[in-house]
């Protein structure tokens, strides 16, 4: 190996590229809306001043995502478009335990038919212990991205009345592939 | 973090570029850059990102003739801010001292092998440089700036310009403190 001999100035030039390109950089921040709900402010709650909800859209606009703690404790959404073009939505959110670990979830779902557009409403569990909570608005899913894992995830949550509604119009109008439907059949008629 | 993710999906006035092409195209290098100025990396990203954040109204407005400057102009200032915040006692004894030091030029004809040993040595010798030697050092030996650019981009912003002389110094002031480090 040879041994290269420069002046101050060479040096220091090699050094400062040599040690900017040994720089990890991260990919620069995926551009989407991101909300936490901390759980402390549920205490407040039951004095009527409820902090712990509000109402966020999607990036293209057109989806609405509304979220709040029940007094019970329970992460409630309700998604809601009033475009026909929106069939399914995803939508995640994060849990953090007490220690700041967090579990994420994800969402697939159509939308169900309501007087003013489309709106589908879940409730996500029981979030009593969590510390914090951080959701990212609803975006639209194409149909082709859909899979059957989605499914039998999203019927694991508990399907309020639009849910269901929006579950069983999926399958009535053939945009689900027969295993889909069939697993969506088989949880409404368990209901 | 999050100021910039929110950010970014609001962003898109500047007719050239919507601001999500502008940070995911200068994001990187702005990092590195940020990185030899300062030296941090764990804190680097938040730098940037805050620089971003700072430029995100200007340029949505359309303000900016030259963006990237203008952010380069923000991150140089950031990074000086925080280098001074972490290190301004020990500037302050070195520039007392220094400012004793003649001002030699550009190193002389010494030499230096290039090694791994030695390209480490220059790392943590920049570290006890103070701040403006070191901006000056980057801009002028890694962003190849001349000396009327580096002058732009260290000048506060809406502040006086900044003699050249003064500029000039820290760069050959700095390369000379190497040195003698180096030589240590």
């Amino acid at each position: 190996m040879t041994i290269e001999y420069v002046g101050m100035e060479e040096l220091l030039r090699r050094t400062l590229r040599a040690r900017a390109e040994s720089l990890r950089v991260g990919e620069a921040p995926i551009a989407r809306p991101d909300i936490t709900l901390r759980r402390t402010l549920s205490a407040a709650a039951s004095s009527s001043q409820r902090v712990l909800s509000g109402s966020y859209q999607s990036s293209c606009g057109r989806i609405t995502t509304a979220a709040h703690e029940t007094d019970e404790g329970r992460l409630v959404i309700e998604v809601a478009s009033s475009d026909e073009a929106v069939a399914f939505v995803t939508f995640t959110w994060s849990v953090f335990d007490g220690e700041g670990v967090a579990q994420p979830f994800r969402l697939v779902t159509p939308l169900a038919k309501i007087r003013s557009g489309w709106s589908v409403s879940y409730d996500l569990g029981d979030v009593t212990a969590a510390s914090a909570i951080s959701l990212d608005a609803a975006e639209e899913l194409p149909q082709a991205e859909i899979t059957l894992r989605d499914v039998t995830d999203a019927l694991r949550f508990g399907l309020l009345g639009s849910g269901a509604r929006a579950w069983r119009s999926a399958c009535d109008s053939g945009t689900l592939t027969a295993e889909m439907a069939l697993a969506v059949r088989t949880k409404l008629a368990d209901d | 973090m999050n100021a910039m993710t929110a950010l970014t999906t609001q962003a898109g006035g500047n007719q050239a570029e919507s601001f999500d092409r502008f940070y995911v195209r200068c994001y990187p290098g702005m990092v590195r850059f940020a990185y030899v100025i300062t030296g941090a990396g764990p804190h680097v990203e938040e730098l940037v990102q805050d620089a971003f954040a700072s430029v995100f109204p200007a340029f949505c407005r359309g303000d900016l003739r030259e963006p990237e400057f203008y952010l380069k102009r923000t991150v140089v200032n950031r990074c000086r801010r925080w280098k001074g915040s972490q290190a301004r006692r020990r500037e302050h004894e070195i520039v007392t001292h220094l400012d004793q030091e003649p001002l030699d030029g550009q190193g002389g004809e010494t030499t230096f092998e290039d090694s791994v040993e030695n390209r480490d040595a220059v790392w943590a010798a920049l570290d006890r440089l103070p701040v403006k030697q070191r901006t000056a050092l980057v801009l002028h030996f890694y962003e190849d700036l001349r000396f009327e650019q580096i002058e732009e981009l260290m000048r506060e912003p809406g502040g006086q310009p900044l003699n050249l002389v003064t500029v000039r110094s820290w760069v050959f002031r700095g390369l000379a403190n190497l040195k003698k480090e180096m030589e240590k």
